[in-house]
């Protein structure tokens, strides 16, 4: 249709393989880091217990115990006594291999007999002679185990070798008897690192006797009420029927905080993106201007000079947009290794977990992409057709006009920033509108950037003309005069800066406040980590006697207790910590309100509770209010007597005393044991005698090793954060240099000028160092306000929201010179390029390129 | 210009390239599976004949309760319940209910863990529906750990998660039996009618001339029952007449034999009729078939391959799996004057479970010293559909 037109269009963007490369790379950073985080997070969530799901046939729902493990017992209690079909039992852990290093596999042990074999994906693979075969060593040979191909491929080993494996038992040898087939290609995936075996092997190579990590349980769907009734009426109190949908959701709800943060920096990134490819295409159409203007004065109408405008936009989403997604798929690799180990580190085990490409996904990325260029672009398109002929020629109406324009930016920033505080302050408890707020306030702050720029040069005009004389004067000049161009590339710049000093600063409060927390918390100088199954009546036994052999060894002074268990308030499963307390490991409490002055002595008691900060946040419980909780004497009602800070779980907890649980509860064993040493005590030789006594079965630790262990789980929860502003900072950094890119380029006519009147080749390119260094400097220092409100938000608004923590803030000046020097250093890195390359160029060539 | 083109042409084989590994990272195909789920078990219950099991090779002193329990160290051992029912308006029902146990490995395991476990239990339900024309037909699997599935020694009692056989106090009867399934259900109890018998010499049961090709065989033939059956919402009282079999070896079919018919019948004169009859791949009859017709008053008169002759006179395809069966027989027996023609109340009483065989519930008519007898009885057919 516009054959001419669109020649001219693809014949320039052909001599400008530069910027078409920087645009490109705009919308490509910015898409793959939205898709990147969104496929990872979403494989991250698929990969929970897929594994043990396929295994068993995709079961519906699955019973769970509140220690994370059930008594075996249970099992035949429901299947013999009670005569429950469709479940079958799951003893499972994460295992790895000393033949690769950081594998995780999933070693999953079944009871082939409860299978329904109509619903299984997957089988052995020998062919269907052996298939009874493998079945029967699985059962009748003690450490027998069936892998996937792939996994054989990978680790070379074959049918009849032996893998070997390290478990929270120690190392052992699997002998792999067949490979593991799936007949569709998601169970493949999920049977990839399962190590397969009998129920009975997984129990003994984990040390689980006695005990089922799951029961998984098939519901019909035809009447489905009514086989949940059944079960649900008949599971004793401390277990759990869940349907899969709702474990997915309850995931999703836990984590909803963690994901809500990664989804907004992977929104930042494709705002700052967005910058990038406003600010090129902006600059393709200026670049044009005389271009564009003969068209239209030789009949071109608006209409199709904004579509061909439009259809080079396209023509860069599209090959931006496909870059961003494979780029994506690449960075979601190595994301789904940093989202898994947080998840696992606070939240829930995910072991193993692959990367699930899903079309839809990329198709979500995709129109993503395309959708933000074509806004992005639609501006200058609009800005290029709406100008009278004569006016597109002539650059200095578009910069006369920038600063006008730059004022009613200012203004509608200073909107924004009222709207977005006015959010913040008036919306309670959303996540979304903190979030949302935030971008105001960065959009805010973006748009008054221009303004800013416009003052701090008038400012520094002055000086720098008493110093330099006139090339002195002329870089801030210039920085004030193109302000079109250069407001953008500053304000993308100081974005990203802002977002980093604001993250910093967020996570180094955090960092000290938790940290704080635990010296603070852990009193005891010894830490016993106790069996897994509590709430036994021989686990209470065999404790019991423990602790007080503990509390008999030469060099103790007292111990402490606590027990982790759930409990129902108001029907909902609330993890209850039970704890025996002394009068130093109370001091080990930050109560944050409290009802009595006798709190501890109300705790022991009467029917009181603790509340963690998180529980009170989320449930709005408040001292004095009472909970009825469900004991086995009924439903009784503790009143609230206290909130302590707690920053080791996410939707927080309740605690009680032991002579408390007692009085309701049977008698039950411990999660750990506080071990307070005599002050003259060697404690060395302490800790000798007590694994002494402990032998190997238990963990010891001392608070010295519990704390380095808490704080790696910080840094390990923060890491992925960390990436991800890196990956923000560097789209910015593209974003500044292709702005000065094309600045330089537009002026080249304007530096030739300045060369033919006597400047020298060093002058020149020290001038746009100096100019490039301005605006680094701009975005640095007004990135310092920006980025302590977005701290500020984050900390107050946003994790107070998201985790129910408040946190104390910490103010370390060395992120604000970081940030600056961020700032300054990205704008001098940037301009080294068009310096030299200015700075080379023959002044009469300069003064003929336009 | 030049410059240029060339750089564009490295942008477009880039995106080529990374177009073609996306293209590989979601098409990613397999390269060589053979998935099977079907037949998942059969070979759990199928193994090679191992000389290390316990053999049947001389007949034994019985003693109960301690036989009515497992006898682990031979390979495989059954408790086998049939029985012809009818509620009180005269609606005619027929069960089965069979355990059979397995020995994976020859020995006994040990292990800290409870499940660790070579002895595994199969249980078969079945319910003909006569007057409905449904036969209904589940199958069950556990291995003998954590009370999933066992048998006592101290009494009669075996079972297979709610599924089970037992007396009350000792050796059987009565015998409760119950299985309940989502679709139907027994709760039935099996009454003192005649005494234990032991099959073939003694309870010693030759199966083949190869030692060992041998079981230990005890039966009750006449069980009177009562109870309860329900299908769907329906319960109907019932009662009637069961059979129990019980049965243990280590053997397998003799070269050659490709399965069995057997023939369990209650006459209404008192007596019944056990007859096993062996088929070959060449179509001779097996001398090792063989059986007993036990008298009214409690006498046993064991039967020879040679004293009866089996007709078929008619053939049924099964629309499942397409196998034909026989479906109604002539027997007779000259050296005591008895001549059946048996029919099944059902035609469609195939079971099509890990392992397929025919089961079902017959009715009988004939004569006997030329008087009138009529019965009900059950037929197993195996082996169809393998020749």
């Amino acid at each position: 249709m516009l054959s001419i037109l669109g020649r001219a269009s693809g014949n320039y963007l052909l001599r400008h393989p530069g910027q078409l490369l920087l645009a490109i790379l705009g919308i490509a950073l910015g898409v793959a880091v939205v898709v990147a985080i969104d496929l990872a997070m979403e494989s991250a969530f698929r990969s929970f217990d897929q594994a043990s799901r396929t295994i068993t046939g995709r079961a519906s729902h699955k019973i769970t115990g509140s220690s994370g493990s059930l008594p075996e017992t249970l099992y035949t209690q429901l299947r013999v006594e009670l005569g429950l079909e469709g479940l079958s039992p799951v003893v499972e852990a994460t295992v790895t291999t000393p033949l690769e290093q950081d594998l995780h596999l999933r070693l999953t042990g079944i009871d082939v007999f409860a299978l329904d074999a109509s619903r299984l994906s997957w089988g052995p693979q020998q062919g269907r002679d052996r298939i009874g075969r493998s079945f029967s060593r699985l059962l009748s040979e003690t450490n027998t185990v069936l892998i996937s191909r792939e996994l054989g491929k990978r680790l070379h080993l074959g049918i009849g070798d032996h893998l070997p494996v390290i478990t929270s038992n120690g190392a052992q040898q699997l002998l792999i008897i067949d490979f593991l087939g799936a007949n569709n290609a998601l169970s493949r995936q999920a049977l990839e690192k399962v190590l397969l075996t009998d129920i009975a092997t997984a129990q003994e190579l984990l040390a689980m006797t006695g005990q089922l990590t799951a029961i998984a349980v098939h519901i019909d769907a035809a009447d489905r009420q009514a086989s949940l009734q059944a079960i649900q009426s008949r599971l004793p109190a401390a277990y759990r029927l869940i349907s899969s949908e709702n474990e997915q959701q309850s995931m999703r709800q836990m984590t909803r905080a963690f994901s809500i943060n990664l989804q907004a920096l992977g929104l930042l990134s494709l705002l700052v993106g967005m910058f990038l490819i406003y600010n090129t295409m902006t600059f393709l159409v200026v670049q044009r201007r005389q271009l564009l203007g003969g068209l239209r004065a030789i009949g071109v109408t608006r209409r199709q000079i904004f579509r061909l405008i439009l259809t080079e936009a396209c023509v860069l989403a599209l090959l931006g947009t496909s870059i961003g997604l494979l780029l994506g798929i690449v960075i979601a690799q190595g994301l789904l290794q940093l989202i898994t180990g947080t998840i696992d580190a606070i939240y829930f085990e995910i072991s193993g977990a692959d990367l699930l490409i899903e079309p839809w996904r990329i198709a979500k990325g995709a129109v993503l992409g395309i959708t933000a260029t074509i806004v992005a672009a639609g501006i200058p398109a609009w800005e290029a057709t709406r100008t009278p002929p004569h006016a597109v020629l002539s650059r200095i109406h578009l910069e006369s006009k920038a600063r006008r324009i730059s004022i009613r930016a200012a203004s509608l920033g200073a909107a924004l920033l009222a709207t977005g505080l006015l959010l913040t302050l008036f919306t309670s408890a959303s996540i979304a509108l903190g979030l949302a707020s935030i971008f105001l306030l960065l959009l805010g702050f973006a748009l008054l950037t221009p303004a800013f720029i416009l003052l701090l040069m008038h400012a520094v005009e002055w000086p720098l003309g008493r110093l330099f004389g006139i090339p002195g004067k002329l870089p801030p000049r210039m920085v004030a005069a193109e302000i079109s161009r250069t407001g953008i590339a500053v304000a993308a710049l100081m974005m990203a800066v802002a977002a980093t000093i604001g993250m910093d600063l967020m996570i180094d409060s955090f960092r000290q406040t938790v940290s704080q927390w635990i010296a603070t918390s852990l009193r005891a100088d010894f830490y016993v980590s106790l069996a897994k199954q509590p709430n036994s009546a021989g686990q209470a036994r065999s404790d019991k006697q423990l602790k007080q052999n503990l509390a008999t060894l030469p060099g103790v002074r007292m111990l402490s207790s606590v027990l982790h268990t759930h409990t129902l308030v108001n029907g909902a499963t609330v993890p209850l910590a039970v704890f025996e307390l002394n009068e130093q490991s109370r001091t080990g409490f930050i109560i944050l309100a409290s009802l009595h002055d006798q709190l501890w002595r109300q705790f022991e008691q009467q029917d009181t509770l603790l509340v963690t900060e998180a529980y009170a946040w989320f449930t709005g419980s408040r001292p004095g209010e009472r909970l009825l909780l469900t004991t086995p004497a009924g439903k009784i009602p503790f009143t609230i007597i206290g909130v302590y800070s707690d920053y080791s779980g996410d939707r927080g907890h309740i605690a009680m005393s032991r002579n408390l649980y007692r009085r309701y509860w049977p008698p039950a064993g411990y999660t750990g044991i506080g071990i307070y040493a005599h002050p003259d005590a060697n404690l060395t030789k302490l800790e000798y005698r007590l694994r002494e006594q402990l032998g190997p079965q238990y963990r010891l630790r001392s608070n010295r090793a519990i704390y380095q262990a808490s704080m790696k789980i910080f840094e390990q929860t923060f890491l992925i954060t960390e990436s991800l502003r890196w990956l923000a900072a560097g789209i910015a950094f593209v974003g500044i240099f292709s702005a000065l890119m094309a600045l330089q380029f537009e002026r080249t006519r304007q530096l030739g000028v300045l060369r033919a009147i006597g400047m020298t080749p060093g002058q020149l390119a020290g001038m746009i160092i100096t100019e490039t260094g301005l605006m680094g400097l701009v975005a640095g220092v007004f990135a310092i306000p920006v980025g302590l409100v977005v701290a500020l938000l984050l900390i107050f608004v946003i994790y107070q929201r998201s985790f129910g923590w408040t946190m104390s803030f910490h103010l370390s000046p060395e992120v604000f010179y970081q940030g600056l020097a961020l700032a300054v250093l990205a704008a001098l890195l940037a301009g080294i390029i068009p310096a030299w390359k200015m700075a080379r160029t023959k002044p009469a060539e300069a003064l003929r390129s336009e | 210009m030049m410059k240029s083109t060339t750089a564009i042409s490295i942008l477009l084989f880039v995106l080529l390239v990374l177009a073609l590994a996306l293209a590989m990272l979601i098409f990613r195909q397999p390269d060589d599976l053979q998935p099977v789920v079907d037949d998942t078990f059969s070979d759990t219950l199928n193994s090679d004949k191992d000389d290390d099991f316990e053999q049947v090779l001389r007949p034994r002193q019985f003693s109960f309760p301690a036989d009515h329990g497992p006898h682990p160290g031979f390979r495989l051992e059954w408790w086998y319940f049939t029985g012809n029912l009818h509620s009180q308006s005269g609606r005619k029902f027929g069960y089965q209910l069979t355990f059979f146990r397995t020995a994976l490995t020859p020995g006994k395991m040990t292990s800290r863990s409870r499940w660790r476990s070579n002895q595994v239990y199969m249980a078969h339900f079945a319910l003909t529906d006569i007057q409905e024309r449904r036969f209904h037909a589940v199958q069950r699997f556990s291995r003998a750990a954590l009370d999933l599935a066992g048998a006592d020694s101290s009494r009669y009692h075996v079972w297979l998660y709610d599924w089970s056989a037992s007396a009350r106090n000792g050796s059987a009867p009565p015998l409760r039996l119950r299985a309940r399934q989502q679709d139907f259900s027994i709760d039935l109890l099996l009454n003192k009618g005649k005494p234990l018998q032991l099959q073939g010499q003694q309870g010693f049961s030759r199966k083949g001339p190869t030692p060992g090709n041998a079981s230990y065989y005890y039966s009750y033939t006449r069980l009177p029952t009562t109870g309860s059956i329900r299908i769907g919402e329906n319960t109907f009282a019932v009662s009637g007449n069961s059979w129990m079999d019980r049965e243990w070896s280590s053997s397998a079919l003799e070269a050659g034999q490709t399965g069995w018919d057997w023939f369990a019948l209650q006459l209404d004169d008192g007596s019944e009729l056990m007859f096993y009859r062996f088929r070959r791949r060449d179509g001779r009859a097996d001398q090792n078939s063989s059986g007993a017709l036990f008298l009214a008053d409690g006498k046993q008169i064991p039967l020879r391959h040679s004293d009866v002759t089996i007709s078929v006179d008619r053939y049924w395809r099964s629309p499942h799996s397409q196998v034909t069966y026989p479906n109604r027989w002539h027997l007779s027996i000259p050296g005591h004057a008895l001549e059946l023609e048996i029919e099944p109340l059902l035609d469609d009483q195939e079971l099509n479970l890990r392992f397929r065989y025919w089961e079902g519930a017959v009715t009988v008519s004939g004569l006997r010293r030329g008087k009138k007898v009529s019965g009900q009885g059950y037929i197993e057919l195996t082996g169809y559909g393998n020749d």
